[in-house]
């Protein structure tokens, strides 16, 4: 038989019966419609979690810590993190441990701050971990000759004081007009100084001449502003950023100054490594403590996080399954009832000479069809029941399409989400379950006696 | 298929019982018999004669207890289900007692049903179907479903149905048993000149003894024996 003429015959024995037809149909559409919500519901889990962890800081990365058996982050350890496999990217940081750091601008060292935060990090780190600059460009490798340059945190501007102005009145608090000391909607004055027009020196040491601490004083300029980041480091708020090479001289500088006994190589504070793809975090992870540093990443909040998620996704489906479950034995049904109804015409059409085969597939395209009519149909009320609960749990307001847009596409806190990929395995499935339910009606369609159906009255 | 001195159909030493509870009853006793090609020929028995399990046998829709049937040299109780489908699907075709049309479809596409089984295209089918329907005087009834037919009319399109594939045998399950006397005429008539035509050999199964008339020839079954196989002039004379 070809198969356009097996087609016309199973839908015209599907409009045969059409209000039951209808009912089956509408059966599938339920089931299917149930599980695409609940794995909508686990999706827009999934999809909430990502969202969150994405904020606490970035998944691929895995912070490497000096450990306590003097297995120090030195050259050679960012070598060999660098060359592990799937690690695109290692960003070795270094501070000024035990040594008073502060920054001065302005004629005679009008603008100061007490105390600012100098990262050492690697230029290249800027571009590999996602620093954002805002304003200016990312520092040279290395300074040549005596100018430092730095990139300076969001907010750094605002951790200058004035030394001309009275005590008291020296200094913008900018987060005290963010955090509401200063009820009034006023508008948060300029910073003092414009740092990347401004030369400044870095202190490191007391500044005070009467100290028994010599300070060393370096010129540096400051060519680029981060965007704030607290999950690479407070510096992105209030410090600054500087090549690592540049710290150890001034380290060493100072050390000789002080006559301080520099201990063999500088090391560093800590590394950040950046991993291909999350998937490889943990593995990279493990490689790492077995060369003996200590390590996070937030591979352990996630792991967790996922696994509950999952948990409550098959919990989800398990409940939408059930539903699609009945749809199946309500097409299982009613195919049986369509065979046993059909016994006189599939014996006709065996004495006919038609192939059990055909017969089979006959019956089988019968009960695909009502999954692939339920499957589709049951997608598309998906989307509309889903649109539906997305509209009523967001508390974004709807004020006009881009607002309404948003909520049903874009919003991360979306309460379900149908990818495109589920629904077409909604149909797909549907098809199946359909296929599937029919397929022991089928089988007890082609063993129908031919006279005996033909016989019976 | 054999030529003309062969005979069509051989049936030697048949038996068919089946489970009737703790007993079994014996529905074909050993029988044998063969049927020469272009024969007519009326299987004639009450009811629980064995004349129904005998047409099960001859079509291959059941297998013997033992023995064997013949078609052409086929052993059809040997073949395959498939096989089968498609041996009846070139040399088989049928007529039933209460026409068996498919309710969905057109006389048209009850005619031309055969053809689709046998994966021939639309317009091929359709015309054949056509140009039988119209020997069977129903060119007027094309599109018409068997429920806006009468019984005379649908028995008409199963006989065109049984035709179209110009088989070598076409079993015929009592016919007329739902028609009136004048139909039957019509309907005996139309499957006699179709054989006559092609040649093709016609088992007509019934227990009308009316109809054993159309008939070359008449083997009579009871309990399962034959007790009487009479050509054609016999008959006559036998009714006389």
């Amino acid at each position: 038989m070809k198969i356009n003429d097996l087609i016309k015959i199973c839908i015209n024995n599907l409009f045969r019966h059409k209000s039951r037809t209808i009912l089956t149909v509408l059966g599938v559409i339920v089931g299917c419609c149930s599980v695409v919500i609940m794995i909508s519901f686990g999706i827009a889990m999934k999809i909430s979690q990502e969202s969150m962890l994405a904020e606490m800081g970035d998944l691929q990365i895995i912070n490497v810590y000096n450990s306590r058996d003097d297995i120090k982050i030195t050259e050679k350890t960012v070598e060999s993190l660098e060359s592990l496999e799937n690690v695109t990217g290692v960003n070795p940081k270094m501070r000024m441990n035990d040594i008073m750091t502060s920054v001065s601008a302005g004629e005679s060292g009008r603008f100061k701050t007490d105390y600012t935060n100098i990262m050492g990090i690697k230029k290249d780190a800027i571009d590999t971990f996602g620093y954002e600059i805002t304003e200016g460009r990312n520092i040279h490798s290395s300074s040549d000759g005596n100018t430092i340059e730095a990139l300076a945190g969001k907010y750094f501007a605002y951790s200058l004081y004035d030394t001309q102005r009275p005590s008291g009145s020296n200094y913008i608090d900018y987060w005290s007009y963010i955090y509401g000391d200063n009820n009034e909607s006023e508008d948060i004055p300029d910073p003092y100084v414009d740092v990347l027009n401004t030369a400044f020196e870095i202190t490191l040491g007391d500044p005070d001449p009467n100290s028994s601490d010599k300070a060393v004083t370096k010129k540096f300029k400051i060519v680029g502003i981060l965007e704030e980041d607290y999950s690479k480091g407070s510096e992105t708020s209030d410090g600054l950023l500087v090549n690592s090479e540049d710290i150890k001289k001034l380290i060493k500088e100072y050390n000789l100054l002080n006559n301080i006994p520099q201990k063999g190589q500088q090391s560093y504070d800590n590394a950040a490594v950046k991993v291909n793809d999350i998937k490889n975090v943990k593995e990279v992870e493990n490689k790492i403590k077995d060369m003996g540093f200590y390590t996070s990443s937030l591979e352990s909040i996630r792991e967790p996080m996922e696994k509950e998620v999952r948990q409550k996704q098959l919990m989800f489906a398990g409940l939408g399954i059930v539903s699609l479950f009945v749809a199946a034995l309500g097409i299982m049904n009613t195919m049986i009832m369509a065979i046993s109804e059909r016994k006189r015409e599939i014996g006709v059409m065996k004495a006919l000479g038609c192939l059990v085969g055909n017969i089979r597939t006959m019956f089988l395209l019968e009960a695909g069809f009502i999954g692939l009519i339920g499957g589709i149909l049951g997608s598309l009320v998906s989307f509309v029941v889903s649109a539906i609960i997305n509209l009523v749990s967001t508390e974004t307001e709807i004020i006009d399409w881009n607002t309404l847009y948003t909520v049903l596409f874009v919003n991360t806190d979306r309460v379900s989400v149908i990818p495109v990929w589920l629904a077409v395995s909604a149909v797909v499935f549907s098809v199946f379950v359909g296929v599937a339910s029919g397929y022991y009606p089928a089988n007890s369609a082609i063993k129908v006696s031919a006279l005996d159906a033909i016989r019976s009255e | 298929m054999n030529g003309k001195g062969k005979p069509l159909i051989r049936v030697k030493n048949l038996r068919k019982e089946y489970p009737a509870g703790e007993d079994t009853v014996i529905a074909l006793k050993d029988i044998s018999f063969e049927i020469m090609p272009g024969e007519i020929c009326c299987i004639f028995g009450t009811s629980g004669s064995g004349k129904s399990t005998l047409l099960n046998q001859l079509a291959g829709l059941e297998s013997p207890t033992s023995g064997e049937v013949l078609i052409g040299n086929i052993p059809i109780s040997k073949l395959s289900e498939n096989d089968l489908a498609v041996f009846r699907q070139k040399y088989l075709g049928f007529i039933f007692q209460s026409y068996n049309l498919m309710q969905t479809m057109t006389a048209l596409e009850n005619t031309a049903l055969p053809l689709v089984f046998k994966g021939i295209d639309k317009k091929t089918r359709e015309q054949s179907a056509k140009s039988i329907l119209e020997i069977v005087g129903l060119s007027n009834r094309l599109n018409h479903y068997p429920n806006q037919m009468s019984g005379g009319q649908q028995q008409r399109v199963g006989i065109a149905r049984a035709f179209i594939t110009k088989p070598k045998i076409v079993f015929a399950d009592e016919p007329t048993g739902n028609l009136d006397t004048k139909t039957t005429i019509e309907v005996m008539e139309m499957i006699k000149n179709f054989a006559e035509k092609y040649n093709q050999t016609i088992i007509l199964v019934t227990h009308e003894p009316e109809l054993a008339e159309y008939a070359t020839r008449v083997i009579t079954l009871a309990d399962g024996e034959i007790i009487s196989d009479t050509r054609k002039e016999q008959v006559h004379k036998y009714e006389q």
